[in-house]
């Protein structure tokens, strides 16, 4: 019946995830920024100053547009946007720092987009440790330190860091699984918020049926093609993106199952509350739509106010997405069991209040329905 | 029938007749400014969960920790006793990050020999991961300074040549348009507006659907006094609703807004007029509203996503960035977000035009659409007519 009749609803189910998938994936297919555009000014103009620019030039985060010869010509760049940083070297730098007089490298970047801030900020700091470390080695050695250990005095702690589960920093990998399932999230909605709407139409037409059962014949169909649609996202994100699967396939179809018949009974219930299906659908969007920036899987629970919390809390997204990408990229999720059980549980929760809602309201318009036949 | 009848007949519409018309368009961007708003409160990502596992314990390995525990960027959430219980609290993902002082620490240190400290962090999340990259850098370098000035007087250098000497050069960074890095300034602007162009969809969606399903009614009017009249209200009250919008993240949330309000209304009133036009002329082919609303949100992500807001277009493939150029909101919601934080947008002339084009061109092609079909209901209606009468003859 669904597979006949309502071809558009297959056509939602499967196509808005898998668009999503398809359209953010090519998206995000670069997974870092890089070439930020970089502008230099360099007043030393020394084999020290030119070390240094070296380094910037080196480093795949910068593309160097232009070394200009004034301040002006650096606020133009930047103004233009045609750079998104600045480098400036000081005049005396190289003999600043041969005099031991301590110098200053400025770094400036526009930071209306975070995107380009956060990049040049870890990776510019980087480089000018790395230059003042050589820089400060040297220095000591000058007073009789010998090489290995005047780069100690330097740097007498190291750091080394150890990325786990996302080595790369990729940003695909850290949005992706995030993204497919909100499409997917999108899709169960469209639909389920729309399925009893024909069958309050036709209460004639279906009054032998039990409440239960019609339901649970929306409910199934809806569910098994959800459940299928989203391990077909997660398949195109594995095998065409090529984002890495550590997990079991156990695992994903635990939780995928769990978010998919939360979401369907969630759509269901307010298809059998909504006295207007249409304004429900759109009213509620607010919250669809918004959901995903709320649910903890990119700006973190710990570091949202007690609103965002409640909000957080409240959305069954945050109960999967974020275990789906670290199901992908851990291998394992923590809360897994917990998560599907709460999402099991609230699904059941919003199916029983479907039936229940679907069940009164058939009896308060069957009389209607009976004058109208009459 | 005359415009301004359109227009009254319209405002009857929005106001009284359907009252959602007007709920969406002043406070679907009002709703969103308020949750991302509140939600983005606290600016940066602070109290990131991390576990020091300190096997050295002693004075110089307690004064790393202590940098750690004093910074905001970072909770302490235990100090485990072991290697396998600090990987324990990272796979529970109890910690995001972790920090693994060796045994030695303070001993090699002291005897001249550098030591390293480990870093562990989950990478799953970058906003998290960038947090915990760039503080625990800021935090080490500050320690080694501290340490390595102390190293250089225990050479001999008196103190300030031993800082100069061991920290030739300072960093001095100029954050420009968004000094303090806030999220809520960068991120929530967007977001409203996003909503906004949903806002004016689902409005005007509602009024042109309706209008197909009553195409008799202003059959006397010339279909461009028809269109005018429908769409002239929306895009006022579009136009009042940005701006209600701006003041409130401006003296609400504390945004800040550096530019002037022509360049504001440019794109305002350009952006409107495209959004409008796109919502009128996808309405002429939606058999229903809800029809339209499927699509409508459907539309929304890719339409913020790839808008160019977050991820920049350069570093987009060529597929995205084609698409990312036929979107309406890839010439605004970036350049409201510079004017705002810069007080400029360099591409403010150009994006400015481009929304006049389009949104002139696609008014033109939803009223020709409007024209059209009612012509052909027109050429039809002698049909039905003939129709009646001979049923009503039988």
């Amino acid at each position: 019946m669904l597979l006949r009749k309502r071809f558009s609803t297959i056509l939602i189910l499967f196509g808005i995830p898998l668009l999503y998938t398809l359209l953010f994936g090519s998206l995000y297919s670069a997974n870092i920024v890089k070439n930020i555009p970089l502008v230099i000014y360099d007043q030393d103009q020394t084999a020290t100053s030119r070390t240094l620019v070296q380094a910037f030039a080196d480093s795949e985060r910068y593309e160097i547009v232009a070394q200009v010869s004034s301040q002006e010509e650096v606020e133009q760049y930047l103004h233009n946007r045609q750079a998104m940083a600045a480098v400036f070297v000081p005049p005396h730098f190289s003999k600043d720092i041969k005099m031991s007089h301590s110098t200053q490298a400025l770094i400036e970047t526009n930071a209306s987009n975070l995107m380009f801030a956060n990049g040049v900020l870890a990776s510019s700091q980087e480089i000018i440790q790395t230059f003042a470390a050589g820089a400060g080695q040297k220095l000591l050695e000058g007073v009789n330190q010998p090489p290995a250990q005047a780069l100690k005095t330097v740097a007498p702690v190291r750091l080394s860091v150890r990325i786990t589960d996302n080595p790369t920093t990729a940003y695909s990998n850290f949005i992706m699984a995030g993204l497919s399932i909100n499409g997917l999230q999108i899709a169960i909605f469209l639909v389920s918020c729309t399925l009893l709407t024909a069958d309050y139409l036709d209460l004639a037409g279906r009054r032998k049926l039990p409440s239960w059962a019609i339901i649970m014949g929306k409910l199934i169909p809806c569910w098994l093609l959800a459940i299928v649609s989203g391990l077909l996202c997660i398949g195109m994100l594995v095998f065409y993106f090529k984002l890495p699967f550590r997990g079991n396939l156990l695992q994903l179809l635990l939780i995928n199952s769990a978010f998919t018949f939360a979401m369907s009974n969630l759509g269901l219930f307010i298809s059998a509350a909504a006295p207007n299906v249409l304004a429900t659908m759109q009213n509620t969007a607010i919250y669809i739509m918004s959901s995903f920036l709320c649910s903890g899987y990119s700006w973190p629970q710990f570091a949202m106010n007690k609103f965002g919390q409640i909000y957080a809390a409240l959305l069954p997204i945050t109960y999967a997405a974020a275990d789906i990408r670290s199901i992908m990229l851990a291998g394992h999720a923590p809360n897994l069991l917990r998560n599907s059980a709460l999402l099991f549980g609230f699904g059941c929760l919003c199916l029983l209040l479907a039936i229940v809602v679907f069940n009164l309201r058939r009896k308060q318009l069957a009389p209607q329905c009976q004058e109208g036949l009459t | 029938m005359r415009v301004w009848q359109i227009v009254k007949r319209e405002l009857h519409d929005i106001f009284v007749k359907d009252r959602r018309r007007a709920n969406f368009i002043f406070g679907a961007s009002i709703a969103y400014l308020v949750i991302f708003g509140l939600l983005y409160g606290e600016h940066i990502v602070k109290n990131v969960p991390i576990v020091i596992y300190d096997e050295d314990q002693t004075k110089l390995s307690r004064s790393l920790v202590q940098f750690f525990a004093d910074s905001e960027r970072f909770n302490l959430v235990g100090q485990p006793a072991s290697q396998e219980e600090m990987e324990q609290m990272l796979y529970e993902q109890t910690a995001y990050a972790a920090i693994d002082i060796p045994y030695d620490f303070s001993r090699n240190i002291t005897a001249g020999r550098s030591s390293p400290v480990l870093l562990i962090a989950n990478g799953m999340n970058l906003l998290v991961t960038n947090t915990i990259t760039t503080a625990t850098q800021e935090i080490l370098l500050a320690f080694n300074q501290e340490v390595s000035t102390k190293l250089g007087e225990w050479a001999g250098l008196s103190s300030t040549l031993a800082h100069n000497k061991t920290a030739p050069i300072e960093i001095i960074l100029r954050v420009l348009n968004n000094p303090t890095l806030s999220y809520r300034h960068f991120f929530v602007i967007g977001l409203a507006m996003a909503t906004f162009q949903q806002g004016i969809f689902l409005s005007v969606g509602a009024s042109i659907v309706s209008e197909y399903n009553n195409l008799r009614e202003l059959a006397a009017a010339h279909p461009w006094q028809v269109m005018v009249g429908k769409l002239l209200p929306y895009f006022v009250f579009a136009t009042v609703s940005f701006f209600v919008t701006l003041l409130i993240a401006i003296h609400v949330f504390d945004i800040p807004c550096k530019g002037d309000f022509i360049s504001l209304f440019c794109l305002a009133t350009t952006f409107s007029l495209t959004a409008i036009g796109v919502s009128s002329l996808l309405a002429s082919f939606c058999t229903s509203e809800i029809t339209f609303t499927k699509i409508s949100l459907t539309y929304s992500v890719p339409a913020f996503t790839l808008s160019g807001y977050i991820w920049p277009l350069a570093s987009m493939d060529g597929f995205s960035q084609i698409i990312a150029y036929t979107f309406p909101l890839f010439y605004f919601s970036d350049a409201v977000r510079d004017v705002m934080l810069a007080g400029y947008s360099p591409f403010l002339y150009r994006n400015i035009v481009v929304l006049l084009v389009l949104g002139l061109t696609l008014i033109s092609l939803s009223t020709f659409v409007y024209a059209h079909k009612r012509h052909r209901l027109e050429l039809t209606k002698e049909q039905p007519d003939d129709a009646e009468v001979t049923v009503g003859n039988l």
